[in-house]
């Protein structure tokens, strides 16, 4: 014979005098009255994502809008510069020279250059000036 | 199963306002026997399940409170060996004890406890067997 069934079996949990009684008078009282529904967004749960969705949301527009801000940021600090400064810069700049050494000019580019330069006249009297100019320099 | 007479009151009445709502639903299928206390068994340890879950409780606490209700009901008073047994029992998963008390208690045989339960009477004898062994070990310590 095993342990348990040498232990009596004993239904030690009644239900109290006239329980039964009064049962359904208690049910009819809680079937008349309308029940609370159930709404699923109530729950702590829901309201925790929900919480974390709009922190979440935020966050990331705070983060655009930085991105703009320093994007902004930086136009500005180029539109402060004076323009001679700027191309003193690019002048001083070595790569400048190795950037047009570099550049392929095509043919055509080359004869509408020499076409320009060829083209353009002198006007005498500024000639005579800089010749002047010249001399006085030189002597 | 939910050892407190209130929390038993209240489940009682929840068992009765669904076979009041859901009367319709019934298919016959099986007896209304098996359809009733299907419903009873189900609320009882989704009772279970809410208490549980409620205030985070981990699961030793309720084990814990049921213990101690236990140890106030009048029908145990003095009966060491029946008030081990029943902390042995609460020491069984939900489940697992539902199905003891139902095979032990109740004498129910494992094809209505497979109708209530909705599991294969493989299954419950094998639940039922764990259960005993469980219940033994702890009544040997």
């Amino acid at each position: 014979m095993s342990k348990l069934d040498s232990i009596p079996k004993k239904d030690f949990l009644q239900a109290p005098e006239g329980y039964f009684d009064t049962l359904s008078h208690r049910i009819n009282k809680r079937l008349e009255k309308p029940e609370t529904k159930f709404f699923w967004f109530h729950q702590p749960a829901f309201k925790i994502a929900i919480a974390s969705v709009v922190l979440a949301v935020f966050g990331w527009v705070w983060y655009l809008n930085n991105q703009v801000e320093n994007a902004d940021d930086a136009e500005n600090l180029l539109a402060a510069i004076e323009t001679e400064d700027l191309i003193a810069y690019l002048a001083e700049e070595e790569n400048l020279e190795n950037l047009l050494s570099e550049e392929e000019i095509s043919n055509e580019d080359v004869q509408a250059i020499e076409a320009e330069v060829f083209e353009q006249t002198i006007d005498d009297s500024l000639l005579e000036n800089y010749i002047e100019e010249l001399d006085e320099n030189t002597f | 199963m939910v050892i407190d007479h209130d929390d038993a009151d209240d489940v009682t009445q929840e068992v009765f306002i669904k076979v009041h709502r859901y009367l319709d639903t019934f298919r016959e299928d099986a007896s209304l026997f098996t359809w009733i206390y299907r419903i009873a068994t189900n609320e009882s340890l989704a009772f279970l399940q809410k208490k549980k879950r409620r205030f985070f409780l981990p699961i030793g606490d309720v084990e814990g409170e049921l213990t101690q209700k236990l140890e106030h009901q009048p029908g145990l008073n003095g009966d060491e060996i029946q008030l081990k047994l029943q902390k042995a029992l609460l020491k069984l998963p939900d489940k697992q004890r539902l199905v003891f008390n139902m095979k032990y208690y109740e004498d129910l045989s494992y094809e209505e406890i497979a109708e209530i339960t909705q599991t294969s009477v493989g299954a419950l004898k094998a639940s039922y067997h764990h259960a005993v062994k469980k219940i033994e070990d702890f009544l040997t310590e």
